[in-house]
């Protein structure tokens, strides 16, 4: 292996300066799915927010200039590549592409979904962009679940030929694995290895000669070595990542300066030993890393709260630390705390048991705007008319257990002035006029039925309380009328995830009421409505 | 099974007030303008120089008969409005006995029942210390130490269009419960009434009794108020009343009135006793025109020619009976 890296290292480039005068534009696509014949993946989406964070940062890539697919079919991502090469057709600079895949393959194809795209497609494309350098960075994985599920078994290795040569020069090929293996998920990182070793290299980890640049070989050379050596014990096996490449005319590439950031944390020279750092906001690990005392080691973070673990022997070390903008803060190891590996309160990426049988707990707030309605015509006309309703839901996802949830809503409901149709045979129509309002509350459990990553359905039993009160207007001073009972019911949401945070859908529901108020009946009223849904965790 | 059925039924059973039965019961009494006898104000600038003086006797009469009503019925109307029902049967709605009723130390008791195409209503009250039980609309005057102040029957009925018609009885007792230190005016009326909404016709006849109270005689008056379908109403009132201001001893007056709203209207008077005792009635005749303006009037005492008068033009009359 070394005897590669050296060869890189002594290619000289027009691409390596100290600022990259060249514009980089990444293409990042993800997709948890690989057909029937493929377990779904978890992470993907997590592995592409990794990658996106990093190449902001440190990797000299405008946010405009990173173009994300997430979940979408072959066509969507050959039209995003169409869309780069218009984009770097119409600038003279020289360029960088970086393309990005995390998902299934196999059989030399790209798995998105039900859709494919061929691996030599790829490398057309990526040609057909005329970007003056192109990398791929293709992190398949075909079962994600192997590593963490007991008892599973490896499957058909990925295949994808590296050994190609059609590469053209000024391409640079990497995979996570090699062709006779599997690319592997951790729960524990909640990404693929690769991909988090990568990125964390990219953050400074992976600036071996300490001289601000992380070049290409570097951040290859330091996920290789951590990949290899993280997932010689894993169930799936060891995973060896490769690198292909034909820089003729070009030197190795500086991928991230980490002397280019405005934010971070600073580890001094002195010390030494196996770090992780934190994000205790998003519960993410950001950068995993070995340092030794040679020299110091600065790593890019965004503004945010952090912890430093430093893994001893019998217990470890963690120190919470505040990163601001414009700052680098610098880890203090006298002032860690010494924490029983029990008491670790930054393992956010270890999955616990508890977890592996119930998913993992999610909070989601959702406000539905719509109508609530009794299905028997006589008591819309006389008593309780159709009303405009407004419902905040609490929904703790796989609280019970894997894709089973509890919710909690409350909700009003009005009317509006209108006539009820309150008649007698002797009397007629009695002419009365009421504002009619609604309040209800329930609990409910939930079970979800995810379709794709990015839609599923949602039902829930739920148990609610509603109250309706007449408000009578005009010239009869009736008093308010009011009654109150329970309602149990059964409601159902299709719901779209639109973001990471946000999720949007339609939701309606069924609920029995026990209603006794001039004569014992048993009715049913519906809702629904749009449903907008943050996901709060 | 059936124990778990009525656990269940407990469980989700609605508790509060929604109910349109109440609203119904709650207009299975008449409403105000059906027992009102409609007459409209007089002005001052008549053409003799006075409102028509007879006209403006029936006004007052009415409006007393009226405020007695509208009193009673509005009181009616708060304690079916200020309290949900007591009991609620298919053919019974019952609000009370409510004790203390705003604080005044009475019981009111209220009750509709529907028989057939009739409305019975009753409403009951007494001292809060004296109410022995639970009375009913059969329980007229009273019973369990409470008096019915009001009851009656009203059959509403709807044609077609959804016109309402509604005839009916309604005994208003008020004097009972004075008697009995409640608070109420004086007297007692009996209400015998017909209301069509469409046509707008109203048939009140209307018997009006009154204690004597001091100096003051017992007093018994009677109204007949009949409003046809093209809008003339015929208005007789059998009542005492001081005319002849020789002695303060009243006359009986026979006051035969008839009108169209907006249009000109005469009164035939005759007056006896009181200070005519002995003596031939005097007549009168009044007209007053659209505005209720004095038109015309004419005064004969037989026996004392002396006081006759005629003023005005007896041509702007409308014709007896205003036909």
């Amino acid at each position: 292996m070394t005897g590669w890296l050296l060869s890189i290292a002594l290619l000289t480039s027009a691409l390596n300066v100290n600022e990259p005068v060249e514009r980089r534009v990444a293409l990042l696509v993800s997709h948890p799915f690989g057909g029937d014949d493929l377990t779904p993946l978890r992470y993907t989406d997590n592995d592409v927010a990794r990658m996106r964070d990093v190449l902001r940062m440190t990797g000299g890539f405008a946010e405009r200039d990173i173009v994300v697919v997430s979940a979408e079919d072959a066509n969507k991502v050959r039209a995003a590549f169409a869309a780069l090469r218009e984009r770097l057709q119409a600038d003279k600079r020289p360029s960088l592409l970086l393309f990005y895949y995390s998902g299934h393959a196999k059989d030399g194809e790209l798995r998105l979904g039900k859709s494919t795209l061929a691996l030599t497609e790829v490398k057309r494309l990526l040609e057909q962009t005329q970007a003056s350098f192109r990398i791929a960075l293709l992190d398949a994985c075909r079962v994600g679940s192997i590593t963490r599920l007991k008892g599973a078994t490896k499957g058909e290795p990925v295949s994808i030929d590296i050994d190609d040569t059609t590469m053209q020069s000024g391409q640079v090929l990497i995979t996570a694995s090699s062709d006779d293996e599997d690319a592997q998920e951790s729960d524990e990182i909640q990404g693929s290895f690769f991909t988090h070793y990568l990125t964390s290299g990219l953050r400074g980890a992976a600036d071996l000669d300490r001289d601000g640049r992380v070049t290409l070989s570097e951040a290859y050379g330091f996920a290789y070595e951590n990949t290899v050596s993280r997932t010689v014990a894993t169930r799936g096996g060891t995973q060896h990542p490769t690198f292909r490449f034909d820089m003729r005319g070009a030197g190795d590439v500086t991928l991230a300066r980490a002397d280019a950031p405005t934010s971070g944390i600073s580890f001094p020279k002195a010390l030494a030993g196996e770090f992780v750092v934190f994000d205790s906001k998003r519960r993410v690990v950001v950068a995993e890393f070995d340092k030794d005392t040679s020299e110091s080691l600065r790593v890019a973070v965004a503004p945010g709260d952090y912890v430093v673990k430093k893994r001893e022997t019998d217990h470890v070390r963690l120190s919470r630390l505040k990163v601001r903008d414009d700052n680098f803060v610098t880890v203090d190891v006298n002032a860690m705390e010494k924490v029983a590996f029990a008491d670790d309160y930054a393992k956010g990426q270890t999955i616990s048991a508890q977890e592996v049988i119930h998913g993992k707990l999610g909070v989601l707030l959702s406000a539905q705007l719509g109508v609530q309605s009794f299905l028997s015509a006589p008591i819309r006309d006389a008593y309780v008319p159709t009303l405009g309703l407004f419902k905040l839901t609490l929904d703790l996802r796989n609280a019970i257990r894997r894709n089973v949830g509890v919710r909690f809503d409350a909700g009003v409901g009005s009317s509006g002035e209108q006539g009820l149709a309150v008649t007698d045979p002797l009397l007629g129509d009695l002419g009365y006029r009421a504002r009619v309002s609604l309040f209800t509350a329930g609990v409910g459990l939930t079970g979800d039925v995810p379709f794709t990553s990015w839609l599923r359905l949602s039902g829930v039993g739920r148990l609610g309380f509603i109250r309706v009160a007449r408000e009578f207007t005009g010239a009869e001073a009736i008093p308010t009328q009011a009654f109150s009972t329970l309602t149990p019911g059964i409601e159902a949401r299709l719901i779209a995830r639109c973001t990471n945070w946000l999720e949007a859908g339609l939701g309606a529901g069924v609920h029995y009421v026990f209603f006794n108020g001039d004569e014992s009946q048993s009715l049913a009223y519906v809702d629904g409505g749009l449903i907008l849904t943050a996901v709060l965790r | 099974m059936k124990r778990i059925s009525m656990a269940l039924v407990a469980l989700l059973g609605a508790c509060g007030e929604l109910s349109n039965d109440d609203l119904v019961f709650l207009r299975g009494v008449p409403q105000k303008e059906e027992l009102s006898l409609d007459v409209e104000e007089a002005v001052e600038n008549g053409l003799v120089g006075a409102p028509a003086e007879f006209y403006a006797f029936l006004i007052a009469a009415s409006e007393e008969t009226n405020n007695d009503v509208a009193n009673l019925l509005d009181f009616v109307d708060s304690i079916g409005k200020g309290y949900p029902p007591t009991t609620r049967e298919h053919n019974l709605r019952v609000w009370g006995p409510v004790r203390n009723v705003d604080g005044s130390g009475t019981t009111v008791r209220f009750e509709v029942r529907r028989e057939g195409d009739t409305f019975r209503y009753c409403l009951h009250t007494a001292r809060d210390s004296e109410v022995t039980g639970e009375p009913t609309c059969d329980d007229i005057p009273g019973g369990f130490g409470m008096v019915a102040i009001l009851y009656g029957e009203y059959r509403p009925r709807t044609v077609g269009g959804g016109a309402r018609e509604s005839d009916g009885v309604a005994t208003l007792d008020m004097e009972s419960a004075f008697q009995r230190g409640l608070g109420f005016s004086r007297g007692k009326l009996v209400v015998t009434h017909a209301y069509a909404e469409d046509g707008d016709t109203k048939q009140l006849t209307i018997t009006a009794d009154a204690p004597q109270i001091g100096l003051q005689p017992a007093v018994h008056a009677a109204y007949s108020y009949d409003r046809d379908v093209d809008g003339r109403v015929q208005f007789s009132l059998e009542a005492p009343g001081d005319f002849i201001e020789t002695t303060r001893i009243p006359e009986d007056m026979q006051i035969d009135a008839c009108w169209r709203e907006g249009s000109p209207g005469r009164a035939n008077v005759v007056i006896s006793g009181g200070d005519l005792l002995g003596f031939s009635p005097a007549t009168a005749v009044e007209c007053w025109d659209g505005g209720i303006a004095r038109t015309y009037a004419s005064f004969e005492l037989p026996d004392f020619p002396i006081y006759n008068s005629n003023e005005g033009n007896i041509a702007a009359c409308p014709p007896p009976n205003c036909e």
